[in-house]
């Protein structure tokens, strides 16, 4: 069901046909279908309230869903583009406050938010938090969309403005930072890479 | 450090899925797995109030009508009882309600609905005053309205104590008069006279007075407000205030 809805295609096509004429039955369809995973990447993105961000997302969405031509995987992506650049607004506006630069300081683990680290901790365990807050901003930004969000590569490849050959090195970067780094923190099992070595 | 991985063990590994014949992404793949299952089985969280409006009303539109009449079959409509099940702080809901409910009266029912509002503030705020129990300034405000009003002079008690006498004055009545009580109980807007049958009440009103009075600057809205908290005062001017409270339903 990756990249999809859990609602069907079909069903999927009638709620989008009376959220666009305004019912109220139908935004609320869509906003449970997908809130949880706007929510999860814009915590685990650093968001500092992404519950409320998760909810001005979704003004927007229903603002603009006259706009919207597409299947169910389309629709994903229409709100997880509109969410990335509600994110980035949000870190931008926080950097002109002179609050920490989510975008510039992510690098450095030990710079990380408190807010970053909570969503994370609901989202996963405490081992994938330090682990991806150790990738760089692009390869986080794929492994959230794709783990959290649940985005096929097409999608966040349009999400992110990138192209999917862009997306899948950048995936296949992060993955191979996250084994190396995963190799460094646990005590190998006897044998385990003996092959490979 | 192990082999390259693939695009299509990448995939298998985002999937949360163990590679066959690559032991040392199994750590890997299960941690993502994890991850993937605790994303999943995230709920929805509460939106803000205006896109709870916006969930509940539809759009500020009249499509949004003509879209519900379009798609109402049976399995969308099985899905639209699903989203009373959006979690809603029960402050917002129950003012929505309110809202809602005022919104569907008549203009006959608003305009009587107002005026038992005012009517039941008006009625605390008399009861307090006919009670003397009001601050110097607020009791003085209150006697000229109520000698305007009525035509006489509100009596001057020099008596530090009035309610306590006025107590045992009436104790000490033998004969009560009995239609001048039930004339207050009828009657929602007290006069001077009715202090003394005010004090017919089973004693609340020294505690009520002293704590009244310790009040720097009470006023008759700070009253209201008062009687909505659980202090000690607050009970027995609950007392007036729910009866106040319960006329305009009555009516």
């Amino acid at each position: 069901m990756t990249g999809s809805s859990r609602m069907g295609d079909e069903i999927f096509a009638t709620v989008l046909a009376a959220a666009q004429g305004g019912a109220g039955w139908a935004y609320t369809r869509l906003w449970e279908e997908y809130a949880s995973a706007v929510a999860g990447f814009l915590g685990a993105r650093g968001s500092r309230e992404p519950e409320d961000l998760t909810s001005e997302v979704f003004l927007v969405v229903f603002d603009r869903l006259a706009e919207f031509r597409g299947d169910a995987a389309g629709f994903r992506s229409f709100i997880f583009s509109i969410a990335y650049r509600r994110l980035v607004d949000e870190l931008r506006m926080r950097g002109r406050r002179g609050e920490t630069v989510e975008l510039l300081a992510e690098e450095d683990p030990r710079r990380a938010s408190s807010a970053e680290s909570e969503a994370l901790e609901r989202v996963a365990t405490d081992e994938t938090m330090k682990l991806l807050r150790s990738l760089s901003p692009d390869q986080r930004d794929v492994m959230i969309l794709r783990i959290v969000a649940d985005l096929t590569v097409e999608q966040v490849a349009e999400v992110l403005g990138k192209r999917p050959d862009a997306i899948k090195a950048l995936q296949r970067r992060a993955l191979t930072q996250l084994r190396k780094k995963m190799g460094d923190t646990r005590t190998p099992v006897a044998g385990e890479n003996d092959s490979e070595k | 450090m192990g082999k390259r991985i693939s695009t299509t063990e990448a995939e298998q590994l985002l999937a949360g899925a163990t590679l066959a014949g690559r032991p040392e992404l199994s750590d890997l793949a299960a941690t993502i797995g994890r991850a993937r299952a605790v994303a999943a089985a995230t709920t929805a969280p509460a939106p803000t109030a205006q896109l709870l409006a916006r969930l509940t009303e539809g759009a500020p539109s009249p499509a949004s009508t003509a879209g519900d009449a379009a798609v109402a079959s049976s399995s969308i409509t099985a899905a639209a009882d699903s989203t009373r099940a959006v979690r809603r702080p029960a402050l917002i809901e129950g003012a929505k309600s309110m809202a809602e409910w005022i919104a569907g009266l008549g203009l006959a029912s608003k305009i009587a609905l107002a005026a038992g509002v005012g009517l039941a503030g008006m009625t605390v705020a008399g009861a307090a005053g006919a009670a003397g129990v009001l601050p110097v300034p607020a009791q003085s405000a209150f006697d000229t309205v109520i000698s305007t009003i009525t035509g006489t002079e509100p009596e001057i008690d020099d008596d530090p104590a009035p309610f306590t006498e006025d107590e045992s004055d009436v104790n000490d009545d033998p004969a009560p008069n009995v239609e001048d009580e039930t004339d207050v109980d009828d009657d929602p807007a007290p006069n001077p006279e009715d202090e003394s049958d005010v004090n017919d009440d089973p004693a609340p009103y020294v505690e009520d007075e002293s704590d009244v009075n310790d009040d720097p600057a009470p006023d008759v809205e700070d009253e209201s407000d008062v009687n909505d908290d659980s202090a000690p005062y607050v009970e027995d001017e609950s007392d007036a205030d729910d009866d106040a409270a319960t006329a305009p339903d009555e009516d």
